[in-house]
């Protein structure tokens, strides 16, 4: 109680380190255990709320996974900043256009390709329907893509290539 | 909305307590997260969910390196077991699978399994085939490959650690098992079977 | 349109035998353009630019780095599957079991619901022939992690949210409870568990990630069973919580992780028959097992 009176006569009268140390930072009452204490690995440090292990933990998991004061800051962009980025993202998007216009077309070639060569060996061909039987006997078998034809990596592996590969059964 | 918010009624003040706090992880002075306040967005400022994620280069079992991303602070990562190491994913290599025709039963699959240590089950028996064959041999010129299991028979009471000399693995397998180690600390509370206080 | 004594605008005339204004049936004129009042109004200017723009607060950036598995199906796997899933002679579209309207034949046809599908067969979509224009594509992975525990301890909730998101590096939504059962401990429309649909660049992470660290990492996976799907091209398979610690996210930091939680991981496809959609996700780097349902 008395401390408390001191530190509000006080204020802007003390001296640097007189405001840092707080009002009450007598041994006695540090003994008494007035400010409480939390032993977590190692570190005595003073909680101010009297939670449990188990909240405090799932407090810092909803921290985490709030977004929220993280965000990286609002984009401040002038007029220049603006045209130049409509320019890039214009020219992005042309880029990627004419790039899927190349796949379609291809894909489609090769679609309509696959068709006239299927319908060649169904009408076309003289050999009783045997080589368009393979084609159909294909068609039915339980197909998968073999796991090794794995997604490329960014840097390729120390055997870039196995020259003495053999189909497994 | 109202998902928060519970509405109770008609029920006495003593039940509704107990209902709202019964937490079995929480004590009894501690906070309650379900009735937190929710933090009001201002109508324009609500923005997407935006993680601070860091660019882990990732090393794959085979060399091949990847980029990750993700919120865990590690810049590299180098990695043992995965895709490129494991079998199913790899049927065409035989190094990664031992291939073994007659792993049919249990006791083959055991054998398998600890094919390390088969040696030693073979070696006394060797020994004592090669003591027979000794004396029948003595003028016949002896076989490149038994002549060092030959030369290791004669001290029998010294084959053994002969033979820890040469094999490696059969040194590591002999510590373990502690061959001449003498118990120290015999009994105690546990073998005696006493319970504690 | 008549002014009466009163001076009141009138629009029916029994209005001016009672005295009381009347209701209007002035028509409506039917607006051809359609008009977003939002924008009109001078309010919130910063919610007015499409989202994309980075003027706006839902700006989210998108292409920030290259998209590996995007790539991969583009230049390699897409026109296999194309050769993978043909079939001469198939007609461009095979219409399936649909509910049938009424004949009219009676008067109460009007407005009657819908018939049966004929045959007593549930309905069913139409299946198309894949050519150049539908491949099959993957163009969702749903993650439904239900965590009943939740009920009776609501911190489950919360770390279930965490794992989902921390594993996929977008934030989930929460999962509440539809039912009342005493035995399994669970009351209606409480907090339990968390779901997250992933499109895109993040599900594409998430796939590598599995494929590539955590599948081949759980003891004796025989991949996923050839008997699961919806039939209409969607696939369906789940981790355990043991399983799920290997996530690299979690792995990384056991000790963060006391308690993990085993999801639901669903592959929504643009493939219209279970077949087609296992020929794609092979492709993707996920192995098969098992006898398989044709479908």
């Amino acid at each position: 109680m008395l401390t408390n009176t001191i530190k509000l006569q006080s204020g802007l009268g003390l001296s640097l380190s007189q405001r840092i140390m707080p009002a009450s930072a007598s041994i006695s009452s540090m003994m008494a255990g007035t400010i409480s204490s939390q032993f977590t690995r190692g570190k005595r440090t003073k909680s101010k709320s009297t939670m449990s292990q188990g909240t405090q933990r799932v407090v810092g998991q909803l921290s985490v996974m709030s977004a929220a004061r993280k965000q990286p800051l609002r984009l401040k962009l002038t007029n220049e900043d603006l045209v130049r980025h409509q320019v890039v993202h214009n020219a992005w998007a042309m880029l990627q256009k004419q790039k899927r216009q190349v796949r379609e077309e291809k894909l489609t070639k090769q679609f309509e390709a696959m068709q006239s060569a299927m319908e060649d060996l169904k009408h076309g061909v003289e050999d009783g329907g045997v080589l368009f039987g393979f084609g159909s006997k294909f068609e039915k078998t339980k197909k998968r893509v073999s796991l090794e034809l794995r997604v490329p990596t960014e840097y390729p592996p120390n055997q870039v290539w196995n020259h003495k590969y053999s189909k497994s059964d | 909305m109202f998902r928060n918010s519970v509405i109770i009624k008609n029920i006495p003040k003593t039940q509704v307590r107990t209902y709202l706090t019964h937490n079995p992880s929480m004590s009894s002075g501690d906070v309650s997260l379900d009735r937190r306040p929710k933090k009001k967005i201002q109508v324009g400022k609500a923005r997407p969910a935006i993680y601070y994620k860091f660019d882990t280069v990732v090393q794959l079992s085979d060399g091949s390196v990847v980029v990750r991303r993700s919120q865990t602070p590690k810049a590299e990562m180098k990695i043992i077991n995965d895709q490129r190491n494991n079998p199913m994913w790899n049927p065409s290599r035989k190094d990664l699978t031992q291939v073994n025709e007659r792993a049919a039963g249990r006791l083959s699959k055991f054998k398998q399994k600890y094919s390390l240590f088969e040696d030693l089950e073979e070696k006394p028996n060797v020994s004592e085939q090669e003591a027979m064959p000794q004396e029948t041999k003595a003028a016949a010129k002896p076989v490149e490959e038994e002549q060092p299991k030959l030369q290791k028979s004669e001290p029998k009471k010294a084959a053994m650690e002969e033979e820890e000399d040469d094999d490696f693995s059969l040194d590591d397998y002999l510590e373990l098992v502690g061959e001449n180690v003498q118990e120290v600390q015999s009994g105690g509370k546990l073998a005696k079977g006493k319970k504690g206080k | 349109m008549k002014v009466n004594t009163l001076g009141l605008r009138s629009f029916s005339s029994s209005s001016i035998v009672k005295g009381k204004p009347g209701y209007s049936i002035v028509h409506p004129v039917h607006h051809t353009v359609k008009i977003d009042k939002k924008v009109l109004s001078p309010r919130f200017p910063e919610l007015k630019y499409p989202k994309n723009d980075p003027r706006s607060p839902h700006f989210k950036p998108v292409n920030v780095a290259p998209d590996r598995l995007k790539e991969h199906y583009l230049n390699i796997l897409k026109s296999d599957l194309m050769y993978m899933t043909y079939k001469h002679d198939e007609a461009d579209k095979i219409e399936g079991a649909k509910k049938r309207e009424w004949d009219g034949t009676s008067a109460y046809h009007l407005n009657r619901n819908l018939r049966r599908p004929s045959g007593f067969v549930k309905e069913q979509p139409d299946s198309h022939r894949v050519t150049n224009k539908n491949v099959p594509e993957l163009k969702s992975i749903h993650i439904n992690c239900f965590v009943p525990l939740a009920v009776t301890n609501p911190h489950h909730a919360i770390s279930s949210m965490l794992q989902v998101q921390q594993i996929t590096g977008e934030k989930p939504q929460p999962i509440y409870t539809k039912s009342d059962v005493g035995r399994w401990q669970i009351r209606r429309s409480r907090r339990a568990g968390a779901k997250i649909e992933l499109k895109g660049k993040p599900m594409n992470d998430f796939l590598l990630t599995l494929t590539e660290l955590v599948l081949p990492r759980i003891p004796e996976f025989q991949g996923l069973r050839n008997k699961s799907g919806d039939t209409y091209g969607n696939l369906h398979f789940g981790l355990t919580h043991k399983q799920v610690r290997l996530f690299p996210e979690i792995s990384s930091n056991p000790d963060l992780w006391p308690r993990t939680y085993g999801l639901h991981i669903t592959f929504n496809t643009t493939a219209e028959r279970d077949t087609q959609a296992r020929m794609l996700l092979s492709g993707l780097g996920l192995p098969f097992f098992g006898g398989e349902r044709h479908s």
